[in-house]
């Protein structure tokens, strides 16, 4: 066992954004004690673009894809309640290749159920980054486009897609589960189009990403990039 | 004593079933106002310094053993913040709020304990000696470094009477900028995380304007006055109310 480097947030050479330094609260990386070979297991290396299969690899791939669609269960916001009923018989998102899952690295469809306050926002962001590709965001309700009723709210961000890419919005206070499951076919239309590239927007806008988020999330107390 | 209710002017304290109770706080206490809302809910000013023993008083010797909240009200235009703590009476199912005039204060800006994120020396300097809390002045009185005068009005605390009450206290520190000495975690966070403004509930915080400049907002959203927008799609010929 070689030993373990401690690598702490101000010291990484990634860093991004406009230059401020995580400070403050003592992080620990989750791969810090581990063995040099073991520790790219828990990569926080930033992300990278993926490139498409060659034609018709990629074109069934799409249809797999959009044919299972296992959102991440995370209610970020009072449009969760929307999920409780999709998934009960009268809805019955199962009949659509829809599950929820209990952690994001399972995850591929991230629902932001509505207003999104700043310490939301700060989960919103670890657990996109812990998806895995391809992700995508349904981004729910009136307040994920322009803030809704809480537009001017000290604590609530006004627009999602500039913290994390959004595939399709669904607009309402509260979209129906009708609406989301429109959404979610909405969404299944776009994958199949080969147009779902919301994880590689992110890595290919990265600093600008980083910068919008750290605008917002002061204390920022986070690898720059999680797993 | 007698002054009626400003809701429904009909119940005076002397007819409510807490006329009991008001008899026994006035005999020990000095009581700056008190009304009572409707039959089961009354309110009393008390000072600061009468504040702590006529809340022990009230919880230990007449049964208002539940503290139901405690929360501020920003009166700016006079200067101070009313605390407002509304206890329970199990017994006589009635509610007293006792209400606390302290004095504003300057508004003092918060650093987070987790770290100033881009800190500058100028905000530094105000940093009171000997506070682990961070404090800082308002902007104004940051160049006057080391002056004693607090940052943060301050009140006494209850959390020995109720334990939970800390809890509120934090949130008071945070959202109003009322500092609790001795409350536990008193310092901490508690909703915001690396707020480094005056406190937002304080009401000469802009909430638009700090919105506007931090929250990307996006363009095009349009307000409508609900009775002139619902006359013009639905009854446009008809004249308007007078009352409109």
């Amino acid at each position: 066992m070689s030993e373990a480097k401690i690598v702490r947030p101000d010291e990484r050479e990634d860093k991004v954004g406009d230059g401020r330094e995580a400070v403050g609260r003592a992080i620990r990386l989750a791969n810090l004690d581990l063995p040099e070979a073991d520790r790219e297991l828990y990569c926080d290396a930033r992300p990278q673009a993926v490139k498409p299969y060659n034609g018709i690899l990629e074109k069934f791939a799409n249809w797999a894809r959009a044919n299972s669609l296992w959102i991440l269960g995370f209610g970020t916001g009072c449009g969760a309640i929307e999920l409780r009923p999709l998934m009960t018989s009268r809805f019955d998102m199962y009949r659509y290749g829809i599950q929820p899952r209990p952690t994001p690295r399972q995850s591929g469809v991230f629902i932001i159920g509505g207003y999104a306050s700043v310490k939301t926002l700060k989960r919103i962001v670890r657990s996109y980054e812990q998806m895995q590709n391809p992700k995508f965001v349904l981004a729910l309700g009136s307040c994920t486009i322009n803030g809704g009723m809480y537009w001017d709210s000290y604590n609530t961000i006004n627009r999602l897609d500039h913290y994390i890419p959004v595939d399709v919005y669904i607009a309402g206070c509260m979209p129906r589960p009708e609406a989301l499951i429109a959404g979610f076919n909405k969404l299944k239309e776009i994958i199949r189009a080969g147009k779902g590239e919301g994880a590689n927007k992110y890595a290919e806008n990265f600093d600008w990403y980083k910068a919008n988020q750290k605008k917002v999330i002061r204390d920022w107390n986070m690898p720059d990039y999680n797993w | 004593m007698s002054k009626e209710s400003g809701l429904n002017g009909t119940v005076t304290l002397e007819q409510s079933r807490l006329a009991g109770t008001m008899q026994e706080i006035e005999r020990r206490f000095e009581l700056t106002d008190a009304y009572a809302q409707r039959d089961s809910l009354g309110f009393v000013t008390v000072s600061r310094k009468d504040a702590v023993p006529l809340i022990t008083h009230m919880r230990d010797y007449l049964g208002f053993t539940h503290l139901v909240l405690v929360t501020a009200v920003d009166v700016m235009e006079r200067g101070i913040l009313r605390l407002v703590y509304l206890l329970h009476n199990h017994g006589l199912c009635a509610d007293i709020g006792i209400q606390v005039e302290i004095p504003r204060g300057d508004n003092p800006v918060t650093v987070s304990r987790s770290g100033d994120a881009d800190g500058s020396e100028e905000s530094r300097a105000g940093t009171r000696p000997g506070h682990d809390g961070d404090t800082l002045f308002a902007p104004g009185l940051a160049s006057t470094a080391g002056v004693s005068k607090p940052a943060y009005t301050e009140m006494d605390s209850i959390h020995h009477l109720w334990a939970q009450a800390a809890t509120y206290q934090r949130e008071m520190k945070e959202m109003y900028g009322v500092h609790f000495p001795g409350s536990p975690r008193i310092d901490d966070e508690f909703a915001l995380e690396g707020w480094k403004d005056i406190p937002p509930m304080r009401r000469d915080f802009d909430t638009l304007a700090y919105s506007e400049r931090t929250f990307f907002p996006r363009p095009g959203r349009e307000t409508h006055d609900p009775v002139e927008y619902m006359k013009q799609n639905m009854y446009p010929d008809e004249p308007t109310p007078p009352s409109a």
